[in-house]
């Protein structure tokens, strides 16, 4: 491996704990958070060999984000089908991602779960990773403008959902 | 204090809490802010939402988790691993042609023309003059040669 290129043993050890924060903080629950973070992962493998030696932790929030939008895409062409209002096979939204948070911070995620996808996106790039805005809109191909309008409407609609 | 800046856009107080504008920008909200009570009530709300999502914890993985990735990779990538598969692609592919060579038929093919119409006639002949009850019910078997 070039010098300061890390393996995937070191990313995996030393960032996995960031790359699962922000693929849960995107997924909303650990089921999702996890198949996220194994998708990221193996893009990291391939992406090692050209990786080149900067902001580490941007990198691997713009895989996993890409990740996570590559997943949202394809449950858009393929739609999930809603299952019957029968209240024993109804599962609670987040029910597995509660279990160890304290109430206000499942409280919050809730709410940020409950944002569209791009709104959620930008705001746990800007909020959770701390990318700038810039970096936000060159990770999600999008104008600075796009971005500055996502998180600042994403914001108001969470103030919402909390309130 | 009169507002200068009517049109402008409300998502630069996001951009404003977020260290994000240009100087021109800054003291427009700035400004704004100042005799607005709207904006003064919106920027609290997206600084209480900003604040809110920065001072979540730190989600952790499943106890375990990585682990189990790092073994996942580990087998997917050892070099005997590698070497393995490689062996078993080319042993598969060489069953696969010793499978045809023996598959194959190793001497010219001869078609076989059994006289069937001459057998079946015999045996219905012999058959329908046979003393068993159920012949003895039929009449004379029709022979083969007889049909249309």
């Amino acid at each position: 491996m070039p010098d300061g290129v890390p393996s995937w043993e070191e990313i995996a050890r030393d960032h996995g704990r960031f790359l699962y924060n922000v693929a849960y903080r995107l997924a909303g629950n650990d089921s999702d958070a996890q198949d996220l973070v194994q998708e990221a992962l193996v893009r990291v493998r391939r992406g090692l060999e050209t990786y080149t030696p900067g902001s580490l932790e941007g990198w691997l929030a713009r895989i996993v984000t890409n990740v996570f939008l590559d997943e949202v895409r394809r449950k858009r062409r393929r739609p999930v089908v809603a299952l019957p209002e029968n209240p024993d096979l109804v599962v609670p939204a987040a029910a597995a991602a509660d279990e160890a948070s304290e109430q206000l911070s499942d409280e919050i995620q809730h709410a940020l779960a409950s944002l569209p996808d791009e709104f959620r996106t930008a705001v746990v790039l800007c909020d959770v990773v701390g990318l700038s805005y810039d970096e936000i809109a060159e990770a999600q191909g999008i104008p600075v403008g796009t971005v500055r309008s996502r998180i600042h409407r994403g914001r108001r609609l969470l103030r919402t959902a909390l309130s | 204090m009169t507002i200068d800046t009517p049109d402008l856009p409300e998502e630069l107080l996001s951009a404003y809490l977020d260290d994000e504008c240009d100087a021109a920008e800054r003291a427009a909200v700035q400004a704004r802010l100042a005799v607005d009570p709207e904006w003064r009530a919106i920027l609290e709300e997206v600084a209480a939402a900003r604040a809110a999502v920065r001072g979540l914890p730190m989600r952790e993985p499943p106890a375990g988790f990585f682990e189990h990735l790092e073994r996942l990779e580990r087998a997917e990538h050892k070099p005997w691993s590698r070497a393995a598969r490689a062996l078993s692609a080319v042993a598969a592919a060489a069953a696969v042609v010793v499978g045809f060579v023996l598959a194959a038929p190793s001497s010219p093919r001869h078609d076989v023309t059994p006289a069937i119409a001459t057998l079946a006639d015999a045996h219905a002949a012999t058959e329908s003059l046979a003393t068993d009850p159920i012949s003895a019910l039929a009449p004379l078997a029709v022979t083969v040669d007889s049909l249309p």
